[in-house]
């Protein structure tokens, strides 16, 4: 690893001025509008196809199409509008990117309401809180860093708007051509698990996958991957759910999507989705990354695929006594065929939060070599650990209050936010300049001066 | 964290194996119950109607119709002179699971009844609301193998 000496005072060394010396031959954007593109193409043919065949859903991938135009490029325009350090400039990004996406957001519900005639909004109401309670306990299992509120929301607004769309566009025309010309039964049944498993997770992938290539600064690791990953699946869950309790009751669908499937189901299988993007984003050869990121789709597809198999199969038992079905069957079954899938992100994310850990470990050790005040050495292990690091803002909390607490806060996180940069541009992935490192060593130290 | 040879693709992979391994299996009982050669052929049986049914008489009564109620006992009739005579064949009722809750054969279609195909269910028993599938389909092995002509109706809570 290269560690940079920086001397106050003195100008910091020329070489590298970037994390990454070849960022203007950087394929990953390249990629990302490939994607995009492939996105909107596969929406226009599977719209013409839906209206070939007289679709229900035609004139909905229609509008699905104007919805996913808008909504991308309002994501755009918000994420780079963040990226301004103009504040005039970003406040009037924002505000554009705030209209488009509103645009998208309305055209949406218009699609929504259509798609589900009779959509309750109680519905929508009583799921928020749970929702909103699993995207606040998504983004703080990544305990050493916590993920930008704008990439996490976006996640979430992609799963719920732009993956759904594409689902319903794929999922319908094969469920018509081919699903409904098979003998009803188990075949029929395995076939219907198919399709929902390889067309609806290919859609809620993709969304990983763009921000794997776009926002790599954000995109570390396994942790980042199974966070962001889980994020698009909880927007997914939230869509789609109000679908199903339109159709089929409100509380007996809340308690299946939003109480038993909330962290599991849809968004376990794309948690996995992102852990194989998270785990590629660590390897050095490209074919490791390609076997990473196959086996991360290969284990949604199929956890995926197992649920809706047993669901639309009677190789299960399913009982007509409701109360034991919903009570004992349905939650047997979340834990015997989601229950593993669950256990195996928290596996992953495990063992990534330790590697975290230990690479946060090695960075503040060589930044508190310098000597430059910003990590003091007795620092270091208290910082590499997350229940250290509370237990120290708890214990500031208890001898200066609030403002003690948010203090130490504010410095903690500045000094994390030094250890990942100085591991990125060790390992020559971003376009940071130098100036950023630095930068933050001032932010430091200004912070430490501040006092209380 | 590229420092580490390859860190974290060794779980990974192993549970991308177990993913291929379950989507294997899904494969393999998908092809049993839906043999991809037996599938071939232009015979097409024809669905007369569906009616609404009197279990007493053994008589269906009204029009054709897609629409039932809870209350309602839906059966189909089948013009087996459409089907070729030697051919092996069935039809049943199927509900939202798939489960088979009506029908009759297999057998060679002139041995098969004219009368209404009724849903199996007795004089005191609503039908749940859902949607239900009548299928006409052509055995081989003793298993079916192919749809040769399907009708679906929807029953509502009465």
């Amino acid at each position: 690893m290269t560690v940079i000496p920086v001397v106050p005072g003195a100008a910091p060394p020329p070489p590298p001025d970037s994390a990454n010396p070849q960022h203007h031959a950087h394929s990953g954007y390249r990629t990302a509008l490939a994607i995009v593109v492939g996105i909107l193409v596969m929406l226009f043919i599977g719209s013409i196809v839906g209206t070939t065949i007289k679709s229900d859903v035609a004139i909905i991938n229609l509008v699905g199409l104007v919805v996913v135009g808008f909504f991308a490029g309002g994501t755009y325009l918000l994420v780079i509008a963040f990226s301004l350090k103009d504040k005039a400039k970003r406040h009037r990004r924002v505000g554009i990117a705030s209209i488009v996406l509103g645009i998208a957001l309305l055209l949406w519900m218009l699609v929504v309401a259509a798609l589900i005639a009779n959509l309750n909004i109680l519905g929508a109401i009583i799921s928020i809180p749970t929702t909103g309670f699993a995207i606040w306990v998504l983004r703080h299992l990544n305990r050493n860093q916590h993920e930008p509120w704008r990439l996490v929301l976006a996640a979430f607004g992609w799963g719920g708007v732009v993956a759904v769309n594409i689902a319903i566009v794929l999922e319908g025309p094969f469920d018509r051509i081919f699903v409904a010309g098979l003998i009803p039964g188990p075949g029929q049944g395995l076939s219907g698990a198919w399709s929902a498993a390889v067309f609806e997770e290919l859609p809620k992938g993709l969304a990983v996958v763009l921000l794997y290539l776009v926002m790599r600064k954000s995109f570390d690791d396994v942790v980042d991957g199974i966070l962001y990953g889980a994020m698009v699946g909880l927007g997914f869950n939230f869509v789609e759910g109000l679908g199903y309790m339109a159709a089929h009751g409100i509380i007996g669908q809340f308690y299946v999507r939003q109480l038993l499937g909330l962290f599991t189901g849809h968004t376990t299988y794309t948690a996995l989705i992102g852990a194989g993007l998270g785990v590629a984003r660590q390897q050095n050869a490209a074919w490791k990354r390609l076997v990473a990121i196959l086996s991360g789709f290969t284990a949604a597809v199929a956890a995926h695929f197992l649920w809706d198999a047993a669901a639309m199969t009677s190789f299960l038992p399913h009982t007509s006594n409701a109360a034991l079905e919903v009570f004992v069957f349905l939650p047997l079954r979340v834990l015997l065929i989601d229950g593993p899938f669950t256990a195996m992100v928290l596996a992953l994310l495990i063992l990534g939060l330790r590697r975290e850990g230990r690479i946060l470990r090695t960075e503040l050790n060589n930044e508190a070599g310098l000597g430059l005040g910003t990590v003091l050495p007795e620092e270091v292990e208290i910082l590499a650990n997350p229940r250290k690091r509370a237990s120290w803002r708890r214990s500031e909390f208890s001898h200066f209050g609030w403002k003690g607490y948010r203090w130490l806060g504010r410095l903690q996180r500045a000094q994390l936010a030094l250890a990942w940069e100085r591991w990125h541009r060790a390992n020559q992935d971003i376009d940071e300049p130098l100036e950023e490192e630095e930068r933050l060593r001032q932010h430091i130290l200004a912070i430490r001066a501040g006092g209380r | 964290m590229k420092t580490d040879s390859s860190p974290q693709l060794l779980p990974m992979l192993l549970i991308g194996a177990i993913g291929a391994l379950i989507l294997l299996l899904g494969f393999t009982l998908f092809l049993y119950y839906e043999p991809i050669d037996q599938q071939a052929g232009n015979t097409n049986a024809r669905i007369t109607g569906v009616y609404k049914y009197d279990l007493a008489s053994g008589q269906k009564h009204g029009n054709s119709t897609v629409s039932f109620t809870s209350k309602d006992v839906p059966a189909a009739v089948v013009d087996w002179t459409s089907v070729p005579a030697g051919m092996e064949v069935g039809a049943h009722w199927f509900d939202d699971h798939g489960q088979v809750i009506g029908g009759v054969g297999p057998g060679a279609a002139p041995s098969l009844p004219t009368k209404p195909i009724p849903i199996d269910v007795d004089a005191e028993t609503l039908i749940p609301p859902g949607v239900y599938v009548f299928v006409v389909e052509r055995y081989s092995g003793g298993r079916s193998v192919q749809v040769l002509a399907r009708s679906a109706i929807k029953v509502d809570e009465q």
